[in-house]
């Protein structure tokens, strides 16, 4: 995934949508936006920066767990395996990008309420007490290639904050692919990873906010036919 | 920007690294006193270390999210320290075990008379002991991303601390055991007042190695760094760990050691003890607490919520 800091406007679309997609705990945003003043008077600026799993090819959340149950999948993607998962945190405290959420059993969103069933099925007994992270919704790109979509192209095949991105500055899309368009963007308009000094090797990249090139528009994933 | 302090592990995984480090300090002291012929301290100390150890993982497994499971802890040895810990610690347990359960209680005998044996058994105890309080520096210390606990200092400052609490334990629980199973000795006196001696020195090379520490993550962590010295964290660790943990129990251990008790029970000793567990259990959650995330760099610095 490649994300333009250029182009987000810190609306919170991808935040929402992620909570949408996933049915995450209060508390939990898988997806967020962190917002900063950067500079001192009079040259200050407000960076909006959205952050995710930043899908390390070098995962030190990977290399801590110790039961295995953070795994990386052939195409690059870290994901939980909830069954595995004893909630030990140790994750949460290697995690570099803070993108690890302990599922604690403080209820959901409607109080004394309990629980509704869409929140029962998103955060029920099964997610109590382990530890959850973006996996760039494998469940759509599983799903939508079995269907023959392509991830990136395809909204059916795409991560949910990709497609509700309003200012299309979300990127997604097969880095190993040298011709794609995520490639090419990482190739040629100053990509940057975050904090590459930890060695993780992130496979989401970011386009500095300050640059004087624009990236080439994306492929509309909204109106693209299947 | 308010600096928040590290919450992801709190007071039980500090009282689990506190625990275990204080346990396994009891066994080093135990074994290494055993060595020096100072038999009934050795036996008081090694069977009030293990199971201090033993206690120490319910606290971890007590943090779990899902407790049930924690034998699964074992599966990834290769590359996590707390699978590695597991095996440290529960090596400890196991071998610290057999040695209490064959020299004090319910057999004790066995090893009074077979000295082999009990060599053998204190020399693998005392391996994992001292491999137990290493590895608490190091399971935190791996973490590169937070830069206060990523330093080759840490382990040899939990090492210390850890052999500094044990001590402090047996000084507690020295003159408890004594006095009620009426076994107070002047060599079991003699013991604790080298303890004492040894202890002052422990405690000025603690109070050397936490000035280093500082020193050393200042420039990589200043934000921690403030946490502590300035922040929300500055009274613990001035009045508590400083003050009360550090320098209380060695100006009491050195007027005791001054005008030496020649027999148990002494008050002053105890009293150190309680002043020293404090001060260990204080220094594992002030480090826990100050071991705040570096901020996301993006192009200019982005503070992202430090110690979120």
């Amino acid at each position: 995934m490649v994300i333009d800091l250029l182009k987000c406007i810190g609306c919170y679309g991808c935040q929402m949508s992620c909570k949408a997609e996933n049915a995450t705990p209060p508390g939990v945003t898988l997806a967020r936006v962190e917002v900063s003043e950067v500079g001192t008077y009079p040259n200050v600026t407000r960076v909006n920066l959205p952050l995710l799993c930043m899908q390390c090819n070098e995962p030190p959340c990977e290399k801590v767990c110790p039961t295995k149950a953070t795994q990386i999948r052939d195409d690059g993607i870290v994901f939980v395996d909830e069954e595995l998962c004893i909630g030990c945190k140790y994750c949460m405290i290697a995690c570099p990008y803070g993108a690890r959420y302990f599922v604690e059993d403080k209820g959901g969103y409607f109080g004394d309420q309990g629980l509704t069933p869409y929140e029962e099925a998103g955060y029920g007994e099964q997610r109590k007490g382990v530890v959850l992270k973006c996996d760039y919704c494998r469940h759509r790109i599983d799903a939508g290639l079995a269907q023959g979509f392509t991830p990136g192209i395809d909204r059916e095949a795409t991560p949910a904050c990709v497609t509700n991105c309003m200012a299309k500055a979300r990127y997604f899309g097969d880095l190993d692919d040298p011709n794609s368009e995520v490639s090419q963007l990482v190739a040629r308009a100053q990509a940057f990873q975050l904090n590459p000094e930890f060695g993780t090797d992130p496979n989401t990249h970011y386009l500095p906010a300050g640059r004087s090139v624009v990236a080439t528009e994306p492929a509309d994933i909204r109106t693209k036919k299947a | 920007m308010e600096i928040v302090p590290q919450g992801v592990w709190r007071w039980k995984i500090a009282a689990y690294l506190f625990l275990a480090g204080t346990g396994a300090g009891a066994v080093i002291v135990g074994i290494l006193g055993d060595f020096m012929g100072y038999v009934i301290p050795a036996k008081i100390a090694i069977a009030f270390g293990v199971p201090a150890v033993a206690l120490s993982t319910l606290f971890l497994i007590a943090d779990l999210g899902r407790p049930e499971k924690f034998f699964r802890a074992v599966l990834h040895p290769g590359t996590s320290w707390i699978s590695r810990g597991f095996f440290i610690v529960s090596a400890l347990i196991v071998s610290g075990g057999f040695t209490v359960i064959l020299w004090v209680w319910p057999f004790g005998s066995v090893l009074d008379a077979d000295q082999g044996l009990r060599t053998a058994l204190e020399a693998i105890a005392l391996v994992f002991a001292v491999a137990t309080c290493i590895y608490t520096g190091i399971l935190i210390g791996v973490v590169v991303s937070r830069p206060f606990w990523n330093n080759p200092l840490l382990p040899i400052l939990f090492l210390i601390s850890a052999v500094s609490t044990g001590i402090g334990g047996v000084f507690f629980i020295t003159p408890v055991v004594c006095s009620v199973l009426g076994i107070a000795s002047p060599k079991t006196a003699e013991f604790v007042g080298h303890l004492e001696s040894v202890d002052m020195i422990l405690v000025i090379a603690e109070a050397i190695a936490i000035y280093l520490y500082l020193t050393l993550v200042f420039d990589r962590a200043p934000e921690a760094a403030r946490l502590l010295l300035t922040g929300k964290l500055s009274g613990l660790f001035w009045g508590g760990f400083l003050g009360a943990g550090l320098l209380v129990p060695a100006v009491i251990e050195f007027f005791s050691s001054v005008g030496h008790a020649e027999v148990l029970p002494s008050l002053a000793p105890l009293v150190a003890g309680v002043f020293l567990l404090v001060g260990g259990f204080l220094m594992r959650l002030l480090i826990l607490a100050a071991g705040i995330r570096s901020p996301l760099m993006v192009r200019t610095p982005f503070k992202v919520r430090p110690g979120f």
